[in-house]
């Protein structure tokens, strides 16, 4: 990843550790030891390797070959999180059984160009199996929006 | 004593409780097999079978599942990067470049072979130890507890890596987020956002599920690759068998580790196979290809949580601690059968702690057996492309995932950690000591607490504190002066091929 990207991670982390602080102020006394000695002990730390960081960014303004690859990743990540993403809200919206067999009937027919009837019993079989597992282990399931009507 | 122990043998070895034991090993082998499911949901699912049953045949069944989750959940830890339970965290280090190697059978070889071996050893170390390690056990007070904390966390920096500031740095994230929750000392709850999921903390299975699979699974669709990176499949499980038998003092040594520290109440085994990871870095020579697809980072974890079983015991059967939900669970059903557990249980029911220990031994046996069986048909998935792969382990996450709190926050939490050790992997910054402070977080400052409350400042003195404290320095020291060794080597190698 870019040089950027490891200055915006240290940062980010900064910040998450200047917000616990912060807050840790709220806590009750004894609450407050764990944290605030994390904190002690992780900002300067962070703040070394935000300057190491800097440092080497300066000595090499251009970055580099893993900077490109990463770039040329962004596309192709964005579009798998986008898959996961979408599971994730189907399940949200219809339950995980409806969800699951949705999602893999469309990844597989889209993303792996399997034949519809193949991607259609590969669906089949896994909403089968997991609610038999289900059934054995006692498990429980994602509520949906549609609550108990799948 | 032999004799009780053989009568004890007789008894397991009865059709109708090895019946029973392949019961529970079944149950055992699916639940490591899918990740985010632990001995407490096995025990919970075979508990309501247990009333009516005789205490012997009761501990096979019950037993047969615990002792081999740590062997099944190698599969998954090897396989695809996921941590089968919390025992098989530091497996994925070197178990899964071995089988992006294509290498898959041999780690998965090795990693039953030296399974079995360990619980076996395990058994028999903790049948030795168990009249000399009682008093030391119960020596053991919050500020020796916490220590052995600050041990596990020492383990941070030797898995750094080359990075050792963004390893501290990691731990200290991980601890961060294990703050989150309920605090110990006082009834505080702590970057909750006044939300009720996060009151209890952040769920470890969620965590490392999210930490060490999601990016995988995002990786493998972006490269569109399988998980193994080799077309070929390279070394059997017969090779692993090999690579044991020569890492026998390895295997020994861990085994032996693992089983003392399981002995230790509250330390769990996503502790123990951190600890036998970090050890073996310092055991062995030649370190530089640990976390590249070492096969000794697959033995040294896998031997030794395994052995970790037969000390966990020690302290719910003999003192009646049980130091995990998982043994919480084996002591209601032990009292459910009319056993009662204590000190008594080595002079009044030697035959029934002899019985505990021939189950381990046998269900690590068989569990073993079975899991080589499926070696080849598993390791075959390592070849599949990841666009016919990436939907099943996904929906496979998901359900392990939501089983912690059952709560659509596990499914948040899953997917936000998952897009933080994605982007911790590709800054190369290390994820098990993220993991490592977080487990220890709660345990650390729960002792740290108590030890302070109770004694002041005084406990810094105890003789166990310092004992153990001069191990943490020699740990570190080792550590460096080890990494010193290897950057000298490697750069000398290099220097050799450039000239």
């Amino acid at each position: 990843m870019s040089s950027n990207s490891r200055i915006t991670f240290i940062a980010a982390l900064l910040l998450l550790n200047g917000w616990a602080a912060w807050e840790a102020r709220s806590f009750a006394e004894l609450a407050q030891f764990f944290p605030n000695y994390i904190v002690l002990f992780a900002i300067p730390l962070l703040l070394f390797e935000l300057v190491r960081e800097i440092k080497s960014r300066r000595s090499n303004p251009q970055g580099n070959g893993s900077t490109v690859e990463f770039r040329e990743r962004i596309p192709a990540t964005l579009a798998s999180l986008g898959w996961f993403f979408g599971y994730f809200l189907i399940i949200y919206l219809v339950g995980f059984f409806v969800a699951t067999g949705v999602f893999i009937f469309m990844f597989l027919v889209v993303e792996a160009k399997i034949s519809w009837w193949q991607s259609l019993f590969a669906a089949g079989i896994t909403v089968v199996i997991t609610k038999l597992l289900g059934d054995v282990l006692s498990l429980d399931w994602p509520q949906s929006l549609m609550g108990s009507l799948f | 004593m032999l004799e009780t122990a053989l009568q004890a043998l007789l008894i397991m070895l009865d059709p109708l409780r090895l019946g029973f034991m392949l019961v529970g090993i079944g149950v055992g082998i699916v639940i490591g097999i899918l990740p985010g499911l632990g001995g407490m949901v096995g025990m919970s699912i075979l508990l309501p079978f247990i009333f009516g049953m005789d205490p012997y045949t009761g501990i096979a069944m019950l037993l047969g599942m615990a002792a081999v989750i740590h062997t099944s959940d190698t599969f998954p830890s090897v396989l695809m990067g996921v941590p089968g339970s919390s025992g098989a965290q530091a497996t994925i280090l070197d178990g899964y470049p071995l089988a992006q190697k294509g290498e898959a059978s041999r780690a998965l070889g090795a990693a039953f072979f030296c399974s079995m071996l360990g619980g076996i050893i395990g058994g028999f170390i903790l049948f030795l130890a168990i009249p000399i390690f009682r008093p030391l056990v119960l020596a053991f007070k919050s500020p020796e507890l916490f220590m052995l904390s600050i041990l596990g966390l020492s383990m941070v920096g030797i898995l750094a890596g080359n990075a050792p500031t963004r390893g501290i740095l990691a731990g200290a994230l991980g601890l961060l987020l294990g703050a989150v929750g309920g605090a110990p000392a006082v009834p505080e709850y702590r970057y909750t956002f006044d939300m009720l999921y996060l009151y209890n903390g952040i769920p470890l299975a969620v965590l490392a599920l999210g930490l060490f699979a999601f990016p995988e699974l995002l990786d493998l669709l972006v490269e569109r690759r399988s998980i193994s990176k080799s077309e070929e499949a390279r070394g059997g499980f017969v090779q692993g068998f090999k690579d044991v038998i020569r890492e026998k003092v390895l295997v020994l040594w861990s085994a032996t580790l693992g089983a003392l520290v399981g002995f230790i109440p509250g330390l769990g085994g996503s502790v123990v196979n951190w600890i036998n990871y970090g050890a073996a870095m310092q055991f062995c020579k030649n370190t530089e290809n640990f976390g590249k697809g070492d096969i000794r980072g697959v033995i040294a974890p896998e031997s030794g949580n395994n052995a970790k079983e037969g000390g966990a015991l020690i302290p719910t059967l003999m003192f009646g601690i049980p130091g995990s939900g998982t043994t919480a669970i084996l002591l209601g059903g032990l009292t459910l059968m009319g056993v009662q557990v204590g000190p008594r249980m080595v002079t009044d029911q030697l035959t029934l702690l002899l019985s505990i220990i021939w189950t381990l031994v046998l269900a690590n046996i068989i569990g073993a057996t079975l899991c080589l069986v499926l070696t080849k048909p598993m390791a075959r998935i390592c070849m599949i492309p990841a666009q016919k792969l990436v939907p099943f382990l996904l929906v496979i996450l998901i359900m392990g995932s939501y089983q912690s709190s059952r709560h659509w926050g596990d499914i948040i939490v899953f997917f936000t950690i998952g897009l933080l050790g994605w982007v911790m992997k590709h800054l190369d910054w290390p994820r098990a000591p993220l993991l490592i402070g977080f487990v220890l977080a709660k345990s650390t400052e729960r002792y740290l607490w108590i030890s302070m409350s109770r004694y002041g400042f005084s406990w810094l003195l105890f003789p166990g504190v310092i004992i153990i404290g001069i191990a943490v320095i020699l740990l570190l020291w080792g550590g460096y002066q080890l990494k010193k060794r290897s950057v000298k080597q490697i750069m000398a190698v290099e220097g050799g091929h450039q000239g």
